[in-house]
């Protein structure tokens, strides 16, 4: 119960009771839930190559013949990137002679499996060949770039992943993920006003999308400056407003807009800090957030974490100090 | 008070609404008989259409608490990491390899 109780969405409460479910099945393999399992992993992007690789491998080895044609070797595909993930080198070798045999070696899909068992074995230079190859085929072929990307930053040279990267987007202008990447890189250079103009690509991409925002937020408020602590508050709370907290008894999963009231009452502690004049409306902002936040702690954790952040409430109170 | 008259509205609406369905069923009956070519519905009959319709859109707009639909909800559900999962993007020499070891002691 107390691992429920760090989940902070519907997903990966899901995803637990999969995993809860798959575990107290015993010794008898349950091969449906396993693909149903495996099935909301592909559909939901989170990451658990440890539970693929200890159960799906025995659901495509032995109980290949059960499943879907198509989905059977999505599965396989599946299986042998968290094999690869999880440091396993002899099994997905042996998947990929089955993918190989079933649609060729020339298959680009197969070449590309095939460079990711070189990279986890720490052959780049055959999986940066086998990339190119597949590059000077088809030009426009957007995962193989992208994997090129990804071998320079596994090898820790950003500067040509980076240099990599930006030649992919001026092609693959509205990939999100890229632009997330490459704001990964450059917040690890330090570099954040570089960092924001890749966020406001992915804000424009995705103006729905909650997070996003909070993530373009934290990086204002990482650059400093008072002007960027407000327009980082006025980011958060437009955050808020995609995410409502106003229909909090109704959710059937703990709120996920935590962040942002954290990084509201970050900012507006450091304006004050600052000596920066808060205007009256961000003193009520504030009020608000602190309340919400004990609140929330109050019902969806223990009380060593309720005391955690009435400290960091404590704190980073701005009413009682002056 | 204002439900409650809502939904009175809504009953009269549909009632009425009915009420021209059967009398443009009876126009036609009386042209049958009579032997008159049927050339549309009366006027009076469209304009009683025409105000159930009214009633019953206010009576049923009014009649409950309407819900804002939101674009973003599903992507509330969603776990904040999962946004920075970048399957496109993984590298292999991270600290996997021991944790499985570990995992499956």
């Amino acid at each position: 119960m107390s691992e429920m109780l760090m989940l902070t969405s519907s997903d990966s409460i899901e995803i637990y009771r999969y995993e809860e479910k798959i575990r107290n099945s015993g010794r008898s393999f349950n091969w449906v839930l396993v693909r149903d399992t495996l099935r909301f992993l592909r559909k939901s992007k989170i990451r658990k190559s440890n539970l693929v690789s200890k159960y799906g491998l025995k659901l495509v080895t032995q109980y290949l013949n059960k499943l879907d044609d198509q989905e059977g070797y999505d599965t396989i595909e599946q299986v042998i990137i968290a094999c690869l993930d999880c440091g396993d080198e002899t099994n997905p070798k042996k998947l990929l002679e089955q993918l190989k045999s079933k649609f060729g070696k020339d298959s680009v899909r197969v070449q590309r499996i095939q460079a990711l068992c070189y990279e986890s074995n720490n052959q780049l230079a055959e999986a940066l060949q086998i990339f190119e190859s597949i590059l000077k085929k088809y030009p426009s072929d957007a995962l193989s770039m992208k994997r090129q990307v990804a071998i320079f930053k596994g090898q820790g040279n950003l500067n040509k992943a980076i240099q990599v990267l930006n030649a992919y987007l001026q092609i693959y202008m509205c990939d999100l993920e890229a632009w997330l990447e490459l704001s990964s890189f450059h917040i690890s250079y330090l570099s954040y006003s570089t960092a924001l103009y890749c966020l406001e690509e992915v804000l424009l991409n995705a103006p729905i999308n909650f997070v996003f925002y909070i993530k373009y937020a934290e990086t204002l408020y990482c650059l400093g400056g008072s002007e960027n602590y407000n327009s980082a508050i006025q980011y958060y709370t437009h955050s808020l407003e995609l995410n409502s907290p106003t229909e909090m008894d109704k959710l059937d999963h703990p709120p996920t807009f935590l962040p942002a009231i954290y990084g509201i009452i970050m900012s507006i502690y450091s304006m004050c800090e600052e000596g920066h004049p808060l205007k009256e409306s961000q003193l009520k902002l504030m009020e608000w957030a602190q309340n919400n936040l004990l609140i929330i702690t109050k019902k969806y954790s223990s009380n060593d974490k309720l005391n955690l952040v009435k400290h960091f409430i404590d704190s980073t109170d701005i009413f009682n100090k002056d | 008070m204002k439900r409650g008259i809502a939904k009175i509205f809504c009953i009269i609406g549909i009632s009425i609404f009915l009420h021209t369905v059967y009398s443009a069923l009876q126009h036609r009956k009386y042209l049958r008989l009579t032997d008159q070519p049927f050339e549309g519905v009366p006027f009076d009959i469209v304009v009683e259409c025409i105000i159930s319709l009214f009633l019953f859109a206010w009576g049923i707009i009014n009649s409950q608490f309407l819900i804002p639909i939101k674009a973003s909800t599903h992507l509330a559900k969603k776990s904040f990491d999962s946004y920075d999962y970048r399957p496109n993007f993984t590298v292999f020499n991270h600290r996997g390899k021991y944790l499985n070891e570990i995992l499956n002691k």
